[in-house]
């Protein structure tokens, strides 16, 4: 999901470093005092969670977490995964500094729209709870892969056939997010229901 | 429900066996044995890179020639030109690396290969037979310049195992240090934020 330094023109990196420095603005002004340790945490969960690889038959995929994140953050999912994004390509050499904010934008735009869809579910009934996570961790993935699909568009041309092998390829982390989503929220909103925040319900 | 879900998991698991690497980064690493620049392609946990695409740009970013990684990751090339070159690997999917030889490398090496100005030259000991074999009474005196080049296939010949290792050195993943550095970094960030809100809270009061 990190895209490498020196694929994408100039112009697709420019508008993706716009559109994360919109969202982290947001997303910062929306940082109050009781989030600020829960976007910490979480932008550690992300940082770490790229190291987890779940072997996958002969190949092996990482955790992105992105789901997860937005569900629990809502627009700080923006300045979370920048940071996360940041230091993993200084530590790691994950992406790169230069794709930094088409990646930052992959990763938490889909978070923040999966926010908004799945949030008020997960909030409704106890049934709902659980497929609505699940959805929120599948689909923040797959939502990732379609962005990451049209960026590479513009330098591989072939928008669907780009997209549908990324949707392939992660199709096991969407499952896998999916799951992993689904127990974490269903625990928090036993334990803690008001660590997951209801966009719709806030003033 | 955690029984339902773990056959599930499993079942998948399964399922898409045959699915790609979804790795993050892919490193190539080359050198240079004799006239030959041979490269490595992996992602950081070792897997190779198998029918990536591999391209090689001169100085001015011209291509001179492409290629496809071997099961093992593995494409050699001889030396296309006397100058820098620029090696690409494309691993599909917006994952690239590239690795750099600079202009003295390549020419230290085609100049060790052969003469400078034709780095691509043939084997370059069955040259043409020097005077100094045909003439057997000056046998104990070898050609210094056709010794150097034994030498020098015979370095190469035997560095190649260590130049492999070294390589295959450099490419290690994060280390405990970097996870707990970052984790740290991300801590202290959120310390600052925490003081700035709350002297601005601190101002509201």
């Amino acid at each position: 999901m990190h895209l490498s330094e020196g694929i994408l023109s100039g112009p697709v990196l420019l508008s993706g470093a716009a559109l994360a420095a919109a969202g982290t603005a947001v997303g910062l002004k929306q940082l109050n005092y009781d989030k600020i340790a829960q976007t910490g945490m979480l932008s550690a969960a992300f940082f770490v969670a790229s190291l987890i690889h779940v072997p996958v038959g002969p190949s092996s995929v990482h955790l992105i977490l992105n789901g997860i994140v937005g569900l629990m953050l809502g627009w700080c999912a923006f300045p979370a995964i920048l940071i996360a994004l940041t230091l993993q390509a200084l530590f790691f050499q994950f992406g790169g500094i230069t794709t930094l904010g088409v990646n930052t934008l992959i990763m938490a735009g889909p978070a923040v729209i999966c926010y908004y869809l799945f949030a008020p579910l997960v909030h409704k009934g106890n049934g709902m709870a659980l497929p609505a996570a699940f959805g929120c961790g599948f689909g923040a993935v797959f939502l990732s892969a379609v962005i990451m699909g049209a960026a590479l568009m513009f330098t591989e041309e072939k928008f669907m056939e780009v997209t549908a092998l990324i949707i392939m390829s992660n199709l096991p982390v969407m499952i896998i997010e999916g799951i992993v989503t689904a127990f974490c929220i269903v625990f928090l909103k036993k334990v803690k229901p008001s660590l997951i925040p209801n966009p719709w319900s806030r003033t | 429900m955690k029984k339902h879900i773990w056959p599930v998991l499993i079942l998948f698991l399964v399922l898409f066996q045959a699915s790609m690497a979804a790795a993050h980064r892919v490193v190539v690493f080359g050198w240079i044995e004799g006239d030959t620049v041979y490269t490595e392609s992996q992602y950081p946990d070792g897997k190779r890179v198998k029918n990536g695409q591999i391209l090689v740009y001169d100085a001015d970013g011209k291509e001179l020639l492409t290629g496809t990684t071997s099961e093992n990751g593995e494409f050699s090339f001889k030396i296309p030109k006397s100058s820098a070159l620029r090696i690409v690997i494309q691993a599909g999917m917006g994952h690239q690396g590239e690795w750099k030889f600079s202009a003295q490398e390549i020419q230290a090496a085609a100049g060790g290969a052969g003469s400078p100005a034709q780095p691509p030259g043939p084997d370059p000991v069955p040259d043409k037979p020097l005077p100094a074999t045909d003439a057997p009474v000056a046998a104990p005196q070898p050609d210094p310049k056709q010794l150097e080049r034994m030498m020098e296939r015979l370095l190469d010949k035997k560095l190649h195992p260590i130049t492999r290792m070294l390589v295959e050195m450099q490419q290690k993943g994060p280390t405990v240090t970097d996870i707990f550095g970052g984790i740290g970094y991300i801590v202290g960030l959120m310390g600052m934020a925490a003081y700035f809100l709350s002297k601005k809270n601190n101002g509201k009061q």
